[in-house]
This record gives structure tokens, sequence and C-alpha cells, in this order.
């Protein structure tokens, strides 16, 4: 067998041989950028940056409750340093969390007959596909602000997940649970019983 | 099952569901493994030990009560451990009890077993005695361990075992489609399709950098060698200072030079020995469905690995490898890189030291038959691998470096110039390095820096895939893919937009439309 190693492309397979891989209706289809994308909930840019900067506010106000309790004086130098330490910190956990809230708009995920994929990121894209054959095992789990907002995220589990996994965040909790359950119902899942 | 539990244990009947004890030995083994905790956990101690390092002067029989202390709770425990150890075999599985106070119970089915390692601590070797590990391919803690075994005896299980599994698997397929299959007669017939010969070895440690094996048994009494060593060089009258001031720059430089070339040439020798240890007395042998591999000098471990649990092949090159024309081949199974840290797992993996090119197609051919690894032109990747390391890496370096000048202009630092050269240089050879390749079956990457390391990916072991690609990737029509695999994950960097999606979903037709085991 030749391999190709001028650019010739190989044929992409399309419904031959009875293989099939058609988009799956999820319960609202909502399509905006990208053809076969759908997005996640989209109050979850949001409740993602709020918790985010709630936490950096939180932080923040112990520190300075620290640094004005009349109790006791921290030593100059380490007050004159921590606060310019932790401004810079801040400062960049904000553009942090800035570029989040941009790349969560754009996180969305597509799920198809033979596989699920899911599109991140906004200056950097990462699209990751998941063939349901070589699924391990699928987990929808809540945190205490996902139960709160209704969302759910699904954790997708192949084997040697170890260091990268494939987890959807800020789904509807409804939708979350259509999609594990659309996938345990898979045949080839089903056979590996 | 029932029928399972009747022929498994043919050689030793009176373990059949029954618990029972392993040999004695076993409790050097458990000595062993408590010591290595204690030493483990020494640093902790390093303190108490500072704070009475005083008083321990005093009356240095505390320090032997403590030692003599130490000794006996590790003894009394691993007494202990042995009374309380029982496995039995049963139901087509292996059973283990253990534990003093956590009492452990683990169950693993023979179906479950990814592998079986018989391995002799060099205590062992004497008495005939070996240990037999069980990997279940899950978390480490789960793994199945006898601790002492009669070497034949515990052979044998290995034997039964897979075979067992051999013939259920047989079974099963009969059951399915009615066909007869000669396979369960060649189970037994094991023929060794590899040795290694101490010049084999002795080019691996000079090749490949074994000296870390040694360390770990130098490790504890380095501060004594380094103290010795200094003292001996105040007693033969060495002065470095006064040498360093006085001598012109040229000798000071040959002094640096014949240095470097002794611990060089030290560190070579150690590292031969360090790769004769680990490869002493190799085989590479292959049954019906496995590759079992032998080796070690002073421990002996024997790895016994199914052809269809390797998920990837992989041939590394160093750049002395690739003027003697040799490569070490790796062949990885499950979450291989996991483990890759810990010097310890080399011993357990599926590796084949300084083979040549031929040999290692040969044995390549068992694994992944139909792979064109030998005769395939790499495409490269694209020239913009350059650009970002040297906009990134080269170029701020370069900035410090003229922001230093201006203000120490001292001509002896000249010399710092070449380093954004030499890294640009680098970069260059990197990219030269980088290639890919595709066939329907078979992906081929090939990296590497003054070295080369070519991997062959079967695309139906392929777990998931995926492309990314930065704001400025996207503008250029260049994408990244990674290949995720039980494995770990193996990336190419990159290429051609088209490529790349072309290359996702040819793959994702192949393992879909297949539905092969990537098991």
């Amino acid at each position: 067998m030749a391999t190709n190693t001028d650019k010739k492309l190989l044929d992409v397979p399309n419904a031959q041989n009875g293989f099939s891989n058609q988009l799956i209706e999820t319960v609202n289809e909502a399509q905006i950028d990208s053809p076969n994308m759908t997005h996640v909930a989209t109050t979850y840019p949001g409740i993602s940056l709020m918790v985010g900067v709630v936490v950096i506010a939180v932080i923040s106000i112990i520190f300075a409750g620290l640094i004005i309790q009349p109790l006791f004086a921290l030593p100059e130098q380490l007050e004159y340093w921590s606060i310019r330490i932790w401004g810079g910190i801040a400062l960049l956990w904000c553009l942090l969390e800035a570029y989040e809230y941009g790349a969560n708009k754009r996180l969305g995920y597509c799920l198809r007959e033979q596989d699920i994929t899911m599109f991140k990121g906004w200056l950097f894209r990462k699209i990751s596909t998941q063939p349901i054959c070589r699924i391990q095992h699928i987990e929808v789990k809540q945190g205490p602000v996902d139960r709160k907002s209704g969302l759910a995220k699904l954790h997708v589990f192949s084997a040697g997940d170890l260091t990268q996994t494939f987890i959807i965040p800020g789904l509807e909790k409804e939708k979350a649970e259509f999609i594990r359950n659309t996938i345990l119902h898979h045949k080839e899942l089903q056979q590996r019983g | 099952m029932a029928e399972l539990s009747q022929n498994l244990p043919q050689g030793d009947t009176e373990t059949q569901g029954n618990w029972s004890q392993v040999a004695p030995i076993g409790i050097l083994y458990f000595i062993q493994n408590f010591i290595v905790i204690v030493l483990n956990n020494v640093f902790y101690m390093l303190p108490i030990l500072f704070l009475l390092w005083d008083k321990l002067k005093a009356s240095p029989w505390i320090a032997l009560l403590i030692f003599t202390g130490i000794l006996g709770l590790v003894i009394g425990f691993a007494v202990l451990s042995f009374v309380f150890f029982r496995y039995r075999l049963f139901e087509g599985s292996v059973e283990v009890k253990s534990g003093i106070i956590f009492k452990k119970h683990i169950n693993l089915p023979f179906n479950r077993i990814q592998n079986v390692k018989i391995e002799q601590p060099f205590y062992y070797r004497p008495f005939g005695y070996a240990s037999l590990a069980f990997d279940s391919g899950g978390s480490l803690s789960q793994e199945a361990r006898l601790i002492a075994l009669r070497l034949d005896s515990a052979q044998s299980l290995r034997q039964q075992i897979s075979e067992n599994k051999a013939e259920r698997e047989i079974t099963e397929a009969r059951h399915e489609s009615f066909t007869d299959s000669s396979t369960r007669h060649d189970v037994i017939n094991e023929t060794v399709i590899n040795t290694r010969s101490i010049g084999d070895l002795a080019m691996h440690g000079v090749t490949s950098n074994r000296v870390y094996l040694l360390l770990a048994f130098v490790a504890p009494f380095i501060d004594d060698i380094i103290e010795y060593f200094s003292d001996r060089f105040a007693g033969w009258g060495l002065n470095i200072q006064s040498h360093i001031e006085n001598d012109p720059t040229w000798q000071i430089g040959l002094y640096v030079i014949a240095l470097f070339l002794f611990f060089l040439g030290i560190m070579t020798v150690l590292s031969i020995i360090g790769a004769i240890i680990l490869f002493w007395g190799f085989t590479l042998s292959k049954t019906q469905e496995k590759f079992i591999r032998r080796s070690g000098l002073i421990n002996r471990h024997e790895v016994a690995v199914p052809i269809s649990r390797i998920q990837i092949a992989i041939m590394k090159q160093d750049w002395l490898d690739t003027l003697f024309g040799r490569m070490n081949l790796r062949l990885d199974q499950l979450n291989a890189q996991a483990n890759a840290a810990n010097p310890e797992a080399l011993a357990n993996k599926l590796m084949i030291p300084s083979v040549f090119a031929y040999q290692c197609r040969d044995i390549l051919a068992y694994v992944f038959p139909e792979h064109q690894l030998h005769n395939t032109a790499f495409l490269s990747i694209k020239k913009m691998f350059i650009t970002r390391f040297v906009l990134w890496l080269v170029l701020p370096i370069t900035l410090g470096l003229t922001v230093l000048f201006a203000y120490h202009d001292d001509p002896n630092w000249w010399i710092l110039w070449l380093t954004p050269v030499a890294l640009s240089a680098l970069i260059w050879l990197r990219w030269r390095r980088w290639g890919f390749a595709y066939t329907d079956d078979y992906i081929y990457i090939k990296k590497g820096l003054l070295g080369v390391d070519r991997y062959c990916i079967p695309v139906h072991k392929i777990q998931r895939v995926s492309i990314s690609q930065s704001y400025w990737m996207r503008r250029s029509q260049v994408a990244s893919i990674k290949f995720h695999l039980a494995s770990g994950g193996y990336s190419i960097p990159l290429i051609d937009e088209t490529i790349a999606k072309q290359l996702q979903s040819v793959i994702l037709y192949q393992i879909e439309s297949q539905a092969r085991s990537w098991m």
C-alpha cells in the first residue's frame, strides 16, 4: 500500500457501505456560526464570568481586610510588595476571565450518529472529536453553581484519558442528559455490554 | 463459569477454592517493601535527626536502639503481612487478601488481566522463587501480586491463565460463528525472536543514558562520596583558586575540557553498567498472541504482553544511535506516558534496546503486519514552525541581550551572541526532523532534534482526534492535529488545514465504520 506522500488527498468517505454519520437533532436546534455547531447554554458565559469575578473580588476583599485591620501591622516591605504582586495577578486573572468569556461564547458541540465533537477556544481554537465506539463511560456532573442555574457538565472518558479529558461545560441539564442517553443507547456500546 | 473453575488449576489442586499462603521466603519481599517505605520517608525524619544529633553523638547506643527498633518493626510488619497474605484462584479469577490493619481484597477476573509479569528479585533467585504480578490495566493499586511462588509453578500458572483466556475466547468465537480454530495447541509454542548480546547492551549504554539506574542505588550515599573526594583533593594540595588566578586562559580551558572528558568517560562506563544490569540476558519471545520479554542481571524481570494490547510502536534514535544505525524499539500499551516518569517502569516496558533497523522491522511485522514505516517518504510540516519559535523564543532573547550589551559593554561577553544563532540552528534542525505520512491504516510521525524518533500509529487504535488552530494559523490555513491513544497523545504541528481535516474525517471513518477493537 502506497503512502500519500504528495499532497494527494484521500477520498472523504460518506454514506458508503451502509455507513452513516448524520447529525442528531438535539432538543432545540440553534445553529449560529459553524454550520454544524450547537452552542452551549446562552447563560453559561455570563455565569462563568460572574463566578470568576466573584472569586477575584472575595480574595481581594480578604487581602484588603488583612491590610486595613487594626489588630496588627504588617511589615512595610511586605505590604508594599504584596499589594503590587496581588494587583498584577488580579489584573492578569481579569484578562484571562475576559478571554474565557469570549471563548465560552464560542463554545459548542455537535452530536452525530457515530461521534461527538466539541468546539472550543477563541484565539486558540480546538475541535476534538470522540467516536462513540471508543467511549468508556460518561458522566453528567453538576456543581453548586450549575445546580442553581440548571446547567451541567458532560464528561466523556475514553481509554488512556489521564491528562486530557473531554468535558463539555455549560449544557442545559436536559440537553446533557439527552446526549448521555443517546450515547448510551448507541449500538456499539450496547453490544459491548 | 463452573466449567472454568474446573479446568483451571490442574497443576496445583490444593489451591482450588481454598485460600492458600505463599512460601515463607515472601517475608523477604515484604521486608524489602517496608525498607523502601522507610527510606522514602527518611527525608521527613531528617529534621528530627538534626535536632537530636548532639545527643546521639554523645550516646551512640540510642542511635543503635532506634535503628534496631525500626528494623524490628520492619521485620515484625513483614512477618505479619506474610501471615495475613492469602490468595486463591476461584471461579475464573485471582483473589488476593492482604493487609494487617487495613485489609485489602482484590478480585481480578482472568479476562481482565492485561499482563502477567514474573519478577525475580536477587534474593529469590538462589532459591528458585518468583513473584507473579497481574496487571489489570487500571490503576496500580488494583494490581494483584502473588508474592512468593516457586518459579516453575509461577510459570505454569501463567501458562494456565493465558490458555484459559485463549480457550474462552475461542469457545466464544465458536458460539458465534462455529468456525473451527486450531490455535488452541499453538498457545504453548514459544519462539525467541530477539536476543541482545553484551556488545549490543554496551552499545545501548553508550548511546542512551542509563546512569540514573545506578544513581538510584548510589543516591543515599552521594553526600559521603563528595565529602570523601573533597577531603582527598585537599590532601593532595590541589588549590583550584590559585590555579584559576595564575594560569593562562588556554590552560584553564584545557583543564575544563580534560575534566569534562573525564566525567563523560565515567558517565559512559556507568551507563554501560546500568544497561547491562537492566538488560542482561535479554530475550524477546513470541507465543501465539503474546510477546514475552525477559531480562535483568540482579532482579530478573519477565513481562508478557498480549500483542493486541500494543497501541503504538516507537523507534527512538539518539544522535549517537543514528551514527551506529541502532534504534530502541518501544511497544507501548495502556497509559504508557503516565508511567514514563518512573525509571522503574522501564523494566516493565516492552522495550528492545539498540536493535538494527531490519530487526526492528521484523519485530514490528508481528505487531502491525501491514506497516510501511521503513519505506515511507515523510511530508514536512510548514515553515511557520520556524517563524513561530524564532518569534517567541529567539527574538525575546536577542532583545534581552541587546539591552544587556547596551549597559555592559564588555567585549568578553560577545560569546553570548552565539545563543540566538545556536537556538535558531536548533529550531531549524527540529523543523527538519518533523515529518508525517499516512495510509488508510497507519499514521507515521517522525520528530527529533539531533536524534530522531519515529512513531507508527495504527488508525484503529486511535481514541480521539483533535485539531487546533490559533488565530494566525487560521489566517494562513494551517492546523495542528493530535491523536489520542490509550497509551497517550501524539501530535503533528502546523500542517495544511485541508490535510488535517481530511485526515480527521478519514480516521473517524475508519474507526467508526470498522468497529475493530483497540484492545
